[in-house]
């Protein structure tokens, strides 16, 4: 039995990202394609995102342009190419407040948003203190704390503190402080529902961007004598980044393939994938039983 | 004393180069109320980061402890004014005359708001539901800084060099100009 599919759905990309800022000390080794993705969950009567992307008005476009990210495309437009709308999102779930990962939140306007306490309470803390030390808080738009204080009125805001099982069913959150961002987290979906299951499958947020951060090349195992390396930014700890390293691929029960990394160019290569028209691609992780294909 | 005259002879050159990039002393003064007002942004960026985070902690705190409530509302309206006063000084000076007046309807929006939550706490004030009638001058004036928000003028609202892995890409961006 499948309870949920999961589709990476892609809004944006960088066609010539350099590979040192994907891969921690990967200097003078190139660039390649860096998809912008959200993740959507669909199955026990829910419909939810991992990360909701960023908003390409005002200085979202100017960010974009001057960083050549191509194709930016709204969530209705993305989310229409599997038949579903962003209105029908009852569940966000995210994974740090970075503002291309916590930056479109008006665009899901019936969703219950979950986020760690810890990365809103310790940006809130960067924002409060001097300028030069604005490094700190410079990757969180306030405009999205700003937001947190809407969805606090409409009874909209759900803050975690650190692990918490069945957020949906099935469906568990696992904190990754300190690491990526404050309070990171990573979602597991355990897809045939049961507490020690065969079918889990990793949602590494940004504390994973590619197969090499986990020692990987694409394939399911590691590479013989590869060793973890931390994704190319950490606003706090490499050696917590390498120890969640450590747990996700636990989670995913060594099978690296099982890990789906948001940025990660060569999903295409391991699942059945589409790309439109305009560059961009959706992927299709696996499907809940009943579930009809959107990509072929 | 080689040490001593290496280093003033490098002054020296410093000074030359300082007297060719700046013209005249009114170029060099438009350049500091420039540095001025930037950092003024980004203090107010900071502002609103602060006092949202007082109305989220307003939300859960219990009637008993306010303390950070209060502490966060405090520095917002000491930050708000002292960006008003330090923009009002540099404003004929700025290279953008638009971009500090946004700076300074968002640091009057901002001190106002801050003025609300703090007036809720008092003993006959509203509480949380006047607190919260703050957020409307607090998205007004993150709509200014947003709207003036330009990497190139030392002021954005978020740096791609500080989240996702873009110090690289930033310097493509600059090296393609």
């Amino acid at each position: 039995m499948t309870d949920y599919s999961i589709w990476v759905l892609e809004y944006s990309y960088v066609p010539d990202y350099a590979l040192s800022s994907i891969i921690y000390g990967a200097h003078n080794r190139g660039t390649k394609r860096l998809p912008y993705s959200y993740v959507l969950i669909k199955g026990r009567g829910h419909l939810a995102m991992v990360d909701v992307g960023y908003n390409d008005k005002g200085w979202g476009k100017t960010f974009a342009q001057s960083l050549n990210v191509h194709g930016w495309r709204d969530p209705k437009e993305v989310l229409s190419r599997i038949g579903v709308s962003p209105e029908d999102v009852d569940t966000v779930l995210l994974s740090h407040l970075h503002f291309d990962h916590a930056g479109n939140l008006e665009s899901f306007p019936n969703a219950s948003v979950y986020v760690q306490e810890r990365e809103l309470v310790k940006n809130v803390w960067a924002m409060s203190l001097p300028s030069r030390l604005s490094f700190l808080s410079h990757g969180t738009d306030p405009g999205d704390v700003i937001k947190c204080v809407e969805l606090g009125r409409e009874g909209r805001l759900r803050l975690l503190d650190g692990d918490q099982q069945d957020v949906l069913p099935g469906i568990d959150i696992y904190g990754a402080f300190d690491t990526h961002s404050f309070g990171s987290m990573y979602v597991v979906i355990r897809n045939d529902g049961i507490r020690n299951s065969n079918d889990t499958w990793v949602l590494s947020g940004d504390l994973v961007y590619v197969y090499e951060n986990m020692g990987g090349d694409g394939s399911a195992k590691p590479v013989e004598g590869a060793r973890y390396t931390p994704v190319g930014f950490a606003i706090a700890s490499h050696a917590n980044l390498i120890l969640t390293t450590e747990r996700i691929v636990e989670a995913a029960g060594g099978d690296l393939r099982r890990v789906v990394p948001v940025h990660e160019d060569r999903l295409q290569e391991h699942f059945p994938t589409r790309t439109w028209k305009d560059g961009l691609r959706i992927t299709e992780i696996c499907l809940a039983d009943g579930e009809v294909s959107k990509i072929s | 004393m080689l040490v001593c005259s290496t280093f003033s002879s490098s002054i020296g050159r410093l000074l030359d180069s300082a007297e060719f990039i700046f013209n005249s002393d009114d170029e060099l003064n438009r350049l500091s109320a420039q540095l001025a007002i930037s950092e003024q942004y980004t203090s107010l960026r900071g502002a609103l980061g602060l006092i949202a985070g007082a109305l989220l902690l307003y939300r859960s705190s219990r009637r008993s402890d306010f303390s950070y409530v209060i502490a966060m509302v405090q520095e917002t309206e000491r930050r708000a004014k002292a960006s008003l006063e330090i923009l009002a000084d540099h404003r004929e000076l700025a290279t953008s005359a638009r971009f500090a007046d946004a700076c300074i309807a968002a640091a009057s929006l901002t001190g106002t708001a801050a003025k609300m939550v703090r007036e809720s706490l008092l003993v006959n004030g509203g509480g949380l539901e006047q607190a919260e009638l703050a957020y409307r001058p607090i998205k007004e004036a993150y709509a200014f800084l947003a709207g003036a928000s330009g990497e190139h003028d030392g002021c954005s609202m978020v740096s791609f060099s500080s989240c996702c892995c873009g110090q690289a890409v930033v310097g493509q961006a600059e090296l393609s100009r």
